[in-house]
């Protein structure tokens, strides 16, 4: 279920002029077009979803509606600029807001045999490599934006600007998170590399 | 291990935390159902909000550019009407004295 993704996928800010052409196309009307910014992006979308969520059908519903919300909106994308930031920053806000609803009625889901961790752990029996699930569940053990920070940052591999963006925190904020969430896992995760030469 | 080198390694490590299922339906169920989802006819208030969306906005332009040309001439008019008064003094005479209103 985890696998490193194709390097398109990672390196959504080159320009592509395929891609401006089918942005100039869907503001043109043609629907069709956005097939394009759909299938260079969609994976990386679902796994920014998913690591925020940690649901895959909650993952996926997500994704459908930040590519539906990004297709309604397009008038307002500027031209010349990569799509991915826009889309990524769409579904890490949709992504937060399903983290705040969980907050707002916990009480309830503690009573509902925890269906969100029932997801999660679903999704995690998949991690068959001891490290990363060492890895995963320290990352979890975070708190909430501590481990939304470290997980753009240690997984998705986006630098403090990017997940100030995507986050709509400031950049201060974001290195406070993450030099917080440094520490922890430093902690937790000592003895990870012991006996590595490095 | 230096701090710096244990969070590299670590960066490094975590990118196998990447989700991406092997289930290639999801892949071709999602394009799918944002493909439905887009191009799906609009319905009948979808239909007249795009109508009466810009008809509410030419409205509002309209409103606004009334007020702003009223509360001008409005201006213009006391303007106007200071004027008039200051450029003919009105003089009083009783018992023999002039007052003027002006001086």
């Amino acid at each position: 279920m985890f696998a490193v993704q194709s390097e398109v996928d990672r390196t959504p800010t080159e320009a592509d002029p395929n891609e401006q052409r089918a942005i100039s196309a869907v503001k043109s009307g043609d629907a069709g077009s956005y097939d394009y910014l759909v299938s260079k992006y969609m994976k990386r979308v679902v796994s920014i979803a998913w690591g925020i969520v940690r649901n895959a059908d909650d993952a996926e519903d997500l994704a459908q509606e930040a590519f539906v919300k990004a297709y309604q909106t397009i008038e307002r994308f500027k031209g010349g600029e990569p799509f991915g930031p826009w889309i990524y920053r769409i579904v890490t806000n949709l992504a937060l807001d399903v983290l705040k609803h969980r907050n707002r009625f916990r009480h309830e889901e503690l009573t509902d045999s925890h269906p969100a961790a029932r997801g999660d752990r679903a999704d995690l029996a998949a991690v068959s490599n001891e490290l990363a699930s060492r890895i995963d569940a320290a990352i979890q053990a975070l708190p909430e934006m501590q481990r939304v920070v470290a997980r753009l940052f240690l997984v998705e591999h986006f630098e403090h600007a990017e997940i100030a963006a995507m986050t709509q925190l400031s950049e201060g904020t974001v290195r406070s998170h993450l030099s917080l969430a440094r520490a922890k896992l430093r902690e937790r995760l000592a003895d990870l590399y012991e006996g590595s030469n490095d | 291990m230096t701090e710096d080198r244990f969070f590299e390694k670590l960066r490094e490590d975590a990118a196998r935390l990447r989700y991406e299922p092997k289930d290639a339906f999801l892949w071709t169920r999602l394009p799918a159902r944002i493909r439905e989802k887009i191009q799906r006819p609009a319905d009948v208030s979808q239909m007249l909000a795009r109508w009466f969306r810009p008809i509410a906005a030419s409205f509002l332009l309209l409103a606004a550019g009334a007020a702003v040309t009223v509360s001008w001439v409005e201006r213009a008019q006391s303007t106007y009407a200071v004027e008039s008064i200051a450029s003919h003094p009105v003089e009083i005479s009783v018992d023999g004295d002039t007052f003027s209103l002006t001086e």
